[in-house]
């Protein structure tokens, strides 16, 4: 290697888009805490990598310590995008109009999710009103499927939360899962997904939800018009990137696409949690 | 070496094997059971701290879980348990289980080989009055393979060692066994070459032999042969090796086998010599042809060596060693000789004085002849002049050659004269020592031999003493002797006449005495020795049929006997006869011719024969006295002559007088002759006396020539 060539690469390195990562300043993905925090780093980094890829820019994970600051992390700018739950979106809406809707996930043409109360497979109760006056476990209050859809579910059957003999908001829906194993509380409020992990260790549905839109992504205020755009194309074109399955895929099982979100795609769910 | 002791080394080689097999099995045993030792230790070091190792795993994993539980966030204990197993690869299962439920809140299990040791911990956590137990169980993988690498560096190790020590048994074994083995090799292939290189050896040497020898095998087809051989036959190896012995012996043929052929189909050494003339001898030379059978150890014939001396040069040497030591002998007695004139000189000077001093005396009587006076001064005369014929007779014989002489004698008159010469011979500070033993019997003896062996071993015995000692000579009989002679070695029995010189000198070493016989042999200092050598002495002895004993103590002195065989009684008796007739006779006038050269001499003779009776002529020239016998030779009854005489000798004269008058009657009168001695003269009838002559044997021998009246 000649002194020529030498300079030739050093000058291209120093202009390489690593360099321009360096220089301006990084984008924070934010993560609502539906799972543990190193679980969901794991889900969401090849996503974030990705994005990173594309947009030039280095992409940092911030997990939420709960539902309540991740949606205050979005409104106030500390977040530059974010995934989160649907019930999160809606009271995101209600703090700040100005974040938008980047895309939500689908899964091979469907773009709902449920979830259910639960109890254990050898549990006498059958339904939800025999839930009065025993211990109900929920997820974090600001879950959609596994705290306000449960609250508005033993509503409808007219078991108000004093009507129960203890509840707990717990971290998570594995939390809520376990604890109902466990026998710590008679039933308790999870997404489809986590029963069917639970299930054959010995869970069963007390009630399934109503049908709910999918995880949305969303930026913050602070972002641009050209970054979101920006971050719409890369989030669309994702499955059709050489590994974008795989990325998505990591984010939930069944994932296969990440589509355009509006929305009015919330707007039943809207009705559902404010009713009550 | 033969096969045996080779066999024999491979035996003790073979013996070393057992011990050096078994040591090394010992010593692998030993090795074997120190890496179990090892290995049990380490595993039970390693157990323990693995077993330490889970058990703080297990308090921290209770740790996680009982605040997991405290915070109801049993997810997170799901999770991490099973983060936990999935980043510990020998763990096997990690559960957490409400004991009360029986409910598994955590349940990592991972598919594990069975076959693998495990190790299992738990412990239990107390939450809101439940129990839990949290089990780990994990795969001693991390110890097993600190384990396997342990005992693959423990195998390592043995099998070094195992393979060193096997090494060094190995040398130890080839340096206790098998070494001599390839040292035995290593020599054999050394004698082979020392073999071959012997045989060429030999070949050459056979080659350079001068006598004839080859080897025939039992069907007397010849093996091998050296060049003189194949010169003598006139043969090369190419045609001979392989054919008849015969054939190429007498390619001619023999009618009848001859003596060799016949010594070698008996399979019988022997020594044979052909002269030229032998009609078995091709060679047209004298030979000695040597059979030698060559036998086993079981003494059966295995072939013939024989050889085929020349005997031509062989012969000559003997007689030009026959003349070598006779002039040895010669040369040695006129040492002894010139020795003994010394010493007789001062006697004979002595003797001189006697009869010149009674000469004088004589003269000094003024005519009284037949005076007592004169009478005494005449016998001292006569018995001096007695002593002095005696000493010269003693020269006489000392310078004498040796004839064979030989007649049966009584030793002991011999020994006593001998005795009187030894006295002037021998220094007074030698004590002279006699012992003799009556009636000897008499020995067939040369007188003359047997003074010089008896004065020379006196001499030597002398010599041995320094001049000072004791000689002891002794006469006598050894009867029943059972002794070997120290010359010959032959083996002695019966009865010996014994004459023994005995000196208390120096002795005979042993490494000496075994060359005493030798010629030329000698401990004395060149000019210091007066004696003829033992070897001449015993060489003298043995012609006289006699043997010799040497008895000598270091120190202390030697005793020589001199053994000869007694003559039997009745050859004694025609003997004594010829002695009882010896008496004076008194003549009756007859005719007496005396011839010397020596007129004193001459005149003497003649008057003594005068006054016994007889007519005598005294003539000094021998051919003067021939003239005058010429003349007339009837006139002269006997003729008396000198021998050595200028002109003519007395034997000359006499054969011409016999010439002219055979039965004339002479007597030969000498002093000293090598020209005629008793012999010669017994053969011509001539009568024979040596000077001086006494009157008795003179007028004795007068009457028993002249013819019988």
């Amino acid at each position: 290697m000649n002194i020529r060539t030498a300079l030739v690469l050093v000058a291209t390195l120093l202009l390489s888009p690593i360099v321009v990562i360096g220089h301006e300043s990084a984008l924070v993905f934010g993560i609502h805490p539906y799972l543990p925090a190193t679980k969901l780093v794991e889900r969401f980094t090849p996503l974030s990598e990705y994005i990173s890829s594309q947009i030039g820019r280095h992409v940092n994970i911030r997990v939420a310590t709960s539902y309540q600051d991740h949606i205050n992390a979005i409104s106030q700018g500390e977040v530059d995008f974010a995934y989160m739950g649907p019930a999160s979106y809606i009271k995101l809406t209600e703090l700040n109009d100005n974040a938008s809707l980047l895309g939500r996930l689908n899964f091979s043409g469907k773009d709902t999710f449920r979830g259910a109360i639960i109890v254990r497979s050898d549990s006498s109760i059958t339904s939800l009103s025999q839930l009065s006056g025993k211990r109900f476990a929920f997820g974090d209050p600001n879950s959609t499927l596994s705290s306000l859809i449960p609250k508005r579910l033993l509503a409808d059957s007219g078991v108000g939360l004093s009507d129960l003999s203890k509840y707990s908001h717990l971290k998570n829906h594995h939390n809520v899962a376990l604890a109902v194993l466990l026998g710590k509380y008679d039933a308790g409020g999870v997404k489809e997904e986590v029963y069917k992990e639970y299930k054959s260790r010995g869970l069963k549905v007390l009630k399934w939800s109503p049908k709910i839109p999918t995880h949305p992504f969303v930026s913050s205020p602070k972002m641009t018009p050209k970054n979101i755009a920006e971050l719409r194309q890369i989030l669309y074109k994702l499955h059709l990137q050489p590994n974008g399955l795989e990325i998505l895929q990591k984010i939930k099982k069944g994932t296969t696409s990440i589509v355009p979100a509006n929305i009015r795609d919330y707007a039943g769910l809207r009705d559902l949690i404010k009713t009550k | 070496m033969n096969g045996m002791a080779l066999k024999q080394n491979i035996v003790n080689g073979t013996s070393f094997k057992l011990p050096m097999f078994l040591l090394a099995l010992l010593f692998t045993f030993f090795l074997i059971a120190s890496n179990i030792y090892i290995y049990q230790q380490q595993r039970s070091t390693l157990t323990t701290a693995f077993t330490h190792l889970q058990q703080s795993e297990i308090q921290i994993l209770s740790q996680l879980a009982r605040e997991s539980l405290i915070s109801e966030d049993y997810a997170l204990i799901e999770w991490f348990f099973n983060r936990w197993g999935e980043e510990h690869s020998e763990v096997v299962s990690l559960t957490l289980r409400n004991s009360d439920s029986n409910f598994l809140l955590s349940n990592y299990q991972r598919t594990k080989d069975p076959s693998i040791e495990r190790f299992s911990s738990s412990n239990t956590i107390t939450h809101q009055d439940e129990i839990y137990k949290i089990t780990l169980v994990s795969e001693a993988t991390a110890m097993n393979k600190q384990l396997k690498e342990l005992m693959q560096q423990l195998m390592l190790v043995s099998t070094i060692t195992i393979l060193l020590l096997g090494i060094s048994i190995w040398n130890l074994f080839q340096r206790l066994a098998i070494r001599p083995l390839l040292l035995e090799i290593e020599s054999r292939q050394k004698a082979e070459i020392a073999l071959e290189q012997s045989a060429k050896e030999w070949i050459f040497a056979m080659d350079f032999f001068e006598d004839a020898v080859y080897l025939v095998d039992l069907n007397d087809k010849l093996v091998r042969a050296n060049l003189t051989f194949y010169n003598m036959t006139r043969s090369t190896p190419e045609l001979a090796v392989g054919q008849d012995i015969s054939t190429i012996i007498h390619p001619n043929g023999e009618d009848i086998p001859c003596p060799v052929c016949r010594a070698r189909n008996e399979r019988r050494d022997e020594v044979i010599i052909m002269e030229p003339d032998h009609p078995d001898n091709p060679t047209g030379i004298p030979i000695q042809v040597t059979v030698q059978m060559i036998r086993d150890s079981d003494k059966n014939p295995m072939g013939v060596l024989m050889g085929i001396r020349d005997l031509t040069r062989s012969r000559e040497e003997e007689e030009e060693k026959a003349l070598l030591s006779h002039e040895l002998h010669q040369a040695q007695k006129m040492e002894a000789l010139g020795n003994l004139t010394g010493g007789i000189a001062h006697d004979f000077n002595n003797i001189l004085g006697i009869i010149m001093g009674n000469v004088e005396l004589a003269k000094m009587q003024n005519g009284e002849i037949d005076g007592p006076r004169m009478r005494k001064y005449l016998d001292t005369i006569q018995t001096a002049s007695e002593r002095a014929r005696d000493l010269v007779a003693q020269m006489m014989v000392f310078s004498r050659k040796d004839q064979e002489e030989t007649h049966p004698m009584d030793l002991t008159p011999m020994v006593k004269e001998d005795i009187k010469m030894l006295r002037s011979l021998l220094p007074t500070s030698i004590e002279i020592d006699l012992d003799f033993q009556n009636n000897l019997p008499r020995v067939e003896m040369d007188i003359i031999k047997f003074q010089k062996v008896l004065i020379n071993l006196c001499l030597n015995a002398k010599d041995a003493m320094n001049g000072i000692g004791k000689l002891t000579i002794k006469l006598g009989m050894w009867r029943d002797i059972n002794q070997e002679c120290s010359s010959c070695h032959k083996h002695l029995d019966g009865d010996w006449v014994d004459v023994s010189v005995t000196d208390t000198g120096s002795g005979i070493s042993h490494g000496d005495m075994i060359h005493v016989f030798e010629p030329f042999y000698t401990t004395k200092e060149v000019g210091k020795g007066t004696g003829m050598g033992l070897s001449v002495v015993d060489g003298t002895v043995r012609n006289l049929g006699g043997h010799t004993i040497i008895e000598s103590e270091e120190g202390k002195g030697t005793t020589v006997h001199l053994l000869f065989p007694p003559v039997l009684e009745d050859t004694l008796l025609e003997d004594s006869k010829d002695e009882s007739s010896h008496h004076s006779h008194q003549g009756s006038g007859q005719s007496i011719l005396i011839v010397d050269d020596e007129p004193e001499l001459a005149q003497v003779i003649s008057e003594m024969l005068e006054v016994y009776g007889y007519q005598s002529t005294a003539i000094t020239s021998s051919t003067e006295a021939l003239k005058l016998f010429e003349s007339n030779p009837a006139s002269f009854d006997l003729v008396i002559t000198d021998q050595t005489m200028p002109q003519l000798t007395g034997k000359d004269m006499a054969i011409k007088m016999r010439e002219m008058r055979p039965e004339t009657p002479i007597i030969l009168v000498t002093g000293y002759s090598d020209s005629i001695g008793q012999e010669e003269a017994d053969e011509q009838s001539i009568g024979f006396l040596k000077k001086p002559v006494d009157a008795i044997n003179l007028v004795n021998l007068v009457a028993e020539m002249l013819p019988k009246s």
